[in-house]
């Protein structure tokens, strides 16, 4: 098997011997250290294997046994070469090919991130470039772990990141933290600061965690009125104020507030709808430049919709070719008005949306006395609405003097 | 026996070198290594005739061919019916 794999590629060739006496010539042939392999006899003629070289130095035995050689047959790799010599652009498409591929495959191009839910694979990419981790980057330039500690820093709710190569894709897996992440206390800075009323409204409850209340249920506040002080002051035996200490106030304190609601639109209004006639157009988009495909539709009032699919390579690795469609439709402007019921229905929504915003403020809406009223050209809803809501909002405290005291205590 | 052989004998030495004798392996029916000859007097396809040191060795068969032939070994392929030494 190895001889012939040798005998291949060095070539040889079977030759016919044909003359007066072949064994002088074979003998001839040993003596010199010619090999000859598959050695046959037809009749006369003698067949046999000699290789390229050694058939180069068979001339001056064929002179003196007065042999004749014709060659029969031609093997190996340099008759192969030979026979395919003006093909040179075939092995080296093979080899450019072969470079090509190896090439390719020292780039990243493919990002794949996967198990996040609440940060989206957009995000994490954007700041993946920001860290000039992009497609199409050499894969030797990829740091696994430092990617792994980057995106933890960067996204506290991540708590597990496995960055790997796997061919010429990246991939990262995540974990994200699932528990509630406990929110920072708002306002929660050193020092002291007190608590003022941030509307107005007749206090409900008053629940004090620290500092003084300065109101109590039943009372009535303006905007701004305080109602719990972040400085307790200190008395000594005779009621005297001799000394402030300094808190930050906390509480929840709860007040019936009223919200007045006016809202008024008129009935008659302009609609613009589609007639149904459309035209398409079609653009592509190369970095900043557009070649467009389409004409001006002889539309006198129209819309536009366009619709865009970048061309990716991979699932997130996006060039900078965009192709778009556009569609024109028609459009026709008419004046209408609402009727009563529409009126009373478009109304009801708005009020809706107001009380839901309220809603998730944390109000709790304990009365709504609002009216629709619908004219003959406006529609009317006024009224007002009660609530129960937490007034608090927070003030920084007004730092006193320590007032000074007589000597003769302070010794 | 000659002198040589009682020699050779005697010492252990191997034959071939020593005497020149040829050494022939025949495998079966089909298959015969020949070492240590000088050269081929006869080919055809009953007949090889080869000459050796010492004496003259014919091989009669049918289809006999020869596989390879260098300067230490030759095979012979075909069926073999007879081996002759003259």
């Amino acid at each position: 098997m190895l001889i012939s794999f040798f005998r291949y590629l060095q070539g040889y060739v079977r030759v016919r011997l044909t003359g007066y006496s072949p064994e002088r010539f074979l003998n001839l042939c040993k003596a010199h250290g010619i090999e000859i392999w598959d050695l046959q006899i037809h009749g006369l003629n003698y067949d046999m294997n000699v290789s390229i070289r050694d058939f180069r130095r068979l001339k001056p035995f064929r002179k003196k046994s007065r042999a004749r050689l014709h060659i029969l047959e031609r093997h190996g790799l340099p008759f192969f070469l030979h026979r395919y010599r003006n093909r040179k652009m075939f092995p080296v498409g093979i080899l450019l090919c072969i470079a090509f591929l190896y090439i390719m495959s020292l780039y990243i191009w493919n990002i794949h991130i996967e198990g996040n839910y609440s940060r989206t694979t957009d995000v994490i990419l954007d700041y993946l470039e920001s860290e000039h981790i992009v497609h199409g980057m050499r894969k030797s330039q990829v740091d696994c772990k430092q990617i792994q500690s980057m995106i933890r820093i960067e996204f506290p709710d991540i708590i597990w990141v496995s960055a790997e190569i796997r061919g010429t894709r990246l991939l990262i897996h995540v974990r994200e933290n699932t528990d509630d992440i406990p929110q920072e206390p708002q306002g929660d800075e050193e020092g002291p600061r007190d608590i003022i009323a941030g509307r107005e409204g007749l206090i409900t409850s008053v629940l004090v965690r620290s500092g003084v209340a300065q109101v109590q249920a039943g009372d009535e506040v303006e905007r701004g009125t305080p109602l719990v002080s972040g400085r307790i002051e200190i008395q000594n035996d005779a009621g005297e104020v001799t000394g402030y200490q300094y808190t930050a106030a906390d509480a929840d304190i709860y007040a019936r507030t009223s919200y007045i609601y006016y809202d008024e639109f008129v009935l008659s209004h302009e609609t613009r709808e589609p007639t149904g006639k459309k035209r398409f157009g079609v653009y592509a988009k190369l970095g900043n430049k557009t070649l467009s495909l389409d004409l001006k539709p002889g539309y006198e009032d129209f819309r536009v919709l366009h619709t865009e699919y970048p061309v990716k390579i991979t699932e997130n690795f996006y060039l900078p070719l965009v192709f778009g469609l556009r569609r024109y439709e028609e459009c026709e402007t008419y004046t209408e008005s609402y009727s009563k019921e529409e009126a009373r229905a478009i109304a009801e929504a708005n009020l809706n949306e107001f009380l839901e915003n309220l809603i998730q403020k944390g109000v709790q809406i304990t009365e709504n006395n609002v009216k629709i009223e619908v004219g003959r050209n406006t529609c009317t809803a006024y009224g007002t609405i009660t609530a129960v809501e937490e007034i608090g909002s927070f003030a920084p405290t007004e730092v006193f003097e320590e007032p000074a005291l007589p000597e003769e205590e302070a010794e | 026996m000659s002198w040589k052989e009682q020699m050779t004998d005697a010492l252990n030495l191997p034959k071939d070198l020593m005497l020149g004798a040829v050494i022939m392996t025949i495998t079966g029916k089909h298959e015969a290594y020949v070492e240590n000859y000088m050269s081929l007097i006869e080919y055809t396809e009953e007949l090889i005739r080869i000459q050796t040191k010492t004496c003259k060795l014919e091989i009669r068969g049918t289809h006999l061919y020869i596989d390879y032939y260098t300067n230490d070994e030759m095979k012979i392929t075909g069926e073999i019916q007879e081996v002759k030494y003259c």
